[in-house]
């Protein structure tokens, strides 16, 4: 392969890069000066360890969206796995772990046999599995919460920390971010995808396995919605069928604010991140000015903040990328 | 292109009429006028913005706002009729309350209408920006309160009765007839289908594409607001945090069962309808005969993922 395209790729993506980071510095500066706690360890690890689910469902959809797909699923994939692991809880995060990340994985299979087998296309086919996710999630739990077993170790892992500061959670996404930021980078699998999203027709007929790295995308955004839901459970103590409505979204919005196009054929792992923590971080300044007692913003207000929030990125993304993306 | 068309309808009819031959074996009181009157209130809403995401998909888009702008306008009308000014005159209160709401929700259809074509956003991460705060302007709008009301001639519209069927199954067939006409007889109807086909080469060939679209998102924005209206009326109360959620999914799928194709170029409006009616009977189906709710959302999927699959077979 020629490195010309790539080089085309990294020009492109790393001025839609810009614009997050940029952001993402601003706002913590803010916080940092206008807010005394916000630096504070306490803060730091609560908000770490809250945002984690979307670290990991959005560098799932981040992968999905390279290869030019969507998945729609993680979050009901992500609930659904979250009242399996508290389920198993009582046998501990040895058993709950796995199980969770499976039931994530299994969703993730299905909708990789949907797409690549019976040619859905990935819309229609995540949104029918997101229905199917939640419905299994309702039965399994009797539409009530499901209360983990405190007595077993299930519960270090959503609300332990490493050497009293970092959540597990944390460190658990970041060991998937890395590994997915190393595959696209530096793996053959990592080239196929971000080829599969440029020119589907064109990466098969050059004799790329695009049909295998499609399936891969889907199970790894179907195995990352898995270990949200155990964080879930894990965090929260209690397996949550109705939690994770409108999580896709939010995934989805991390990985268009991180510069990824939904066309695919472009886009960066840690960038995606900083768009996921991104949208925590103005939750998080929200929540500080609300404690100011200065003016106070309802939960209601969040809502529509984050949607303008969404606009404005949108709105310099249109302008920064135009030229570049118009095929 | 016909041929196919018909096939995919008959299909669908033949879907339907199984299952309503199936009722009539199974399910206790199936046949009678208040089991009809019953599934046409519920599933006129769901028709009425699927018939407008029809139009979006057929222009090769998608629309995931018309949940969240059907709890703007249903969060809207009852402040306007509530308020002093409306009581004071019940008729032009009426009158405001009816056409303000469709008003600001055409304004989100042009609005989201406008990124698509102007600044080329694409149409899921467009409409996305309404789906996310919609539903959160319409809670700022009511405060996060429930409105609770009474007001007869505004409930009408959700539990009047017209020779004994709802006012609104006879509002989503008049727009089913008039849609279908548009999108046969007129002008705007063969362009969004160009558009829908080819968006390029309908521009190249003089296809007005940024007006038609956004046509197309007000359209479809119009009607999601009239639906959050029905909504309201029926309930003769309005919840911002309810009203319209996971309609997105319920329209989609129906105009997917319908016929319709994500990547654009179709837009079947009777298919459309019966895709709704279908969707809607094969719930009932499952609650009437005490199937719980939740094994619904499996079948629900299960028919999606069959309908297209049918679909794409026959494409090829």
């Amino acid at each position: 392969m020629s490195n010309i395209p790539n080089l085309r790729i990294r020009r492109v993506t790393a001025q839609g890069h810009l614009a997050v980071w940029v952001a993402l510095a601003a706002l913590l500066i803010f916080g940092v000066l206008r807010y005394d706690n916000f630096a504070s360890s306490y803060n730091i690890s609560s908000f770490l360890g809250y945002n984690s689910m979307f670290i990991l469902i959005s560098v799932g959809m981040c992968l999905v969206i390279m290869t030019g797909g969507i998945d729609l699923s993680v979050g009901t994939v992500a609930a659904l796995s979250s009242v399996v692991a508290a389920f198993l809880s009582p046998y501990g995060l040895i058993v709950a772990l796995p199980a969770g990340a499976a039931t994530g994985l299994v969703v993730g299979t299905i909708n990789a046999v949907l797409i690549t087998g019976l040619r859905v296309p990935p819309f229609m086919a995540t949104l029918a599995s997101m229905l199917a996710a939640k419905g299994a999630a309702l039965w399994l739990s009797d539409s009530r919460a499901v209360a983990v077993d405190w007595a077993s170790d299930f519960t270090r892992l959503g609300m332990g920390k490493v050497v009293g500061l970092l959540p597990w959670t944390i460190l658990l996404a970041l060991v998937v971010v890395l590994a997915a930021w190393l595959l696209i980078e530096r793996s053959s699998l990592g080239r196929t995808i971000l080829a599969i999203g440029g020119n589907a027709e064109a990466a098969h007929l050059m004799g790329l396995k695009t049909r295998r790295a499609e399936v891969f995308v889907y199970i790894f955004s179907g195995t990352c919605a898995g270990l949200a839901g155990v964080i879930l459970a894990s965090g929260y103590g209690a397996g949550q069928p109705l939690e994770g409505a409108g999580w896709e979204l939010a995934a989805i919005a991390a990985v268009v604010v991180g510069g990824t196009l939904l066309t695919g054929g472009m886009g960066s792992v840690p960038a995606t991140i900083a768009g996921a923590l991104l949208f925590g971080l103005v939750l998080n300044l929200l929540n500080f000015e609300n404690g100011r007692g200065t003016f106070s913003l309802s939960a209601n207000w969040q809502a529509v903040i984050r949607g303008m929030f969404l606009l404005v990125v949108i709105l310099l993304q249109a302008r920064l990328s135009r030229p570049a993306t118009k095929t | 292109m016909r041929r196919r068309l018909d096939n995919r309808l008959l299909g669908l009819i033949a879907a339907l009429t199984t299952l309503v031959v199936l009722n009539v074996a199974i399910t206790p009181n199936f046949l009678n006028m208040q089991t009809l009157a019953v599934n046409a209130s519920q599933v006129s809403t769901i028709a009425i913005v699927a018939l407008g995401m029809t139009l979006v998909i057929a222009s090769g888009g998608i629309d995931l706002s018309v949940g969240a702008v059907m709890a703007v306008a249903g969060a809207l009308a009852p402040i306007l009729f509530l308020s002093d000014w409306a009581l004071a005159n019940p008729a032009l209160g009426l009158f405001a309350a009816i056409t303000l709401p469709l008003c600001v929700a055409a304004i989100c259809g042009v609005f989201n209408g406008t990124l698509i074509s102007l600044l080329g956003v694409q149409p899921i991460v467009a409409t996305l920006i309404f789906f996310i705060s919609g539903r959160g302007i319409a809670q700022v709008m009511t405060n996060g309160n429930l409105q609770t009301f009474n007001n007869p001639s505004f409930t009408w519209l959700g539990t009047g009765r017209i020779l004994g069927l709802p006012v609104q199954a006879w509002i989503a067939l008049v727009l089913m007839l008039v849609i279908a006409w548009v999108v046969r007889r007129t002008l705007y109807g063969r362009y969004l289908l160009a558009i829908g086909g080819n968006e390029r080469a309908a521009a190249l060939a003089g296809v007005p594409v940024t007006r038609v679209k956004i046509a197309t998102y007000a359209i479809s924005a119009i009607l999601a607001g009239l639906a959050g209206l029905i909504v309201v009326a029926i309930n003769s109360a309005s919840d911002a945090a309810r009203i319209g959620q996971l309609m997105e999914l319920d329209a989609i799928a129906a105009s997917v069962v319908g016929g319709a194709a994500l990547s654009g170029g179709r837009a079947p409006i009777l298919g459309t309808v019966l895709g709704a009616v279908f969707i809607q009977l094969m719930d009932y189906t499952l609650i009437a005969n005490g199937i719980p709710d939740e094994a619904t959302l499996i079948v629900t999927a299960g028919i999606i993922v069959i309908a297209i699959w049918l679909q794409s077979g026959r494409r090829v």
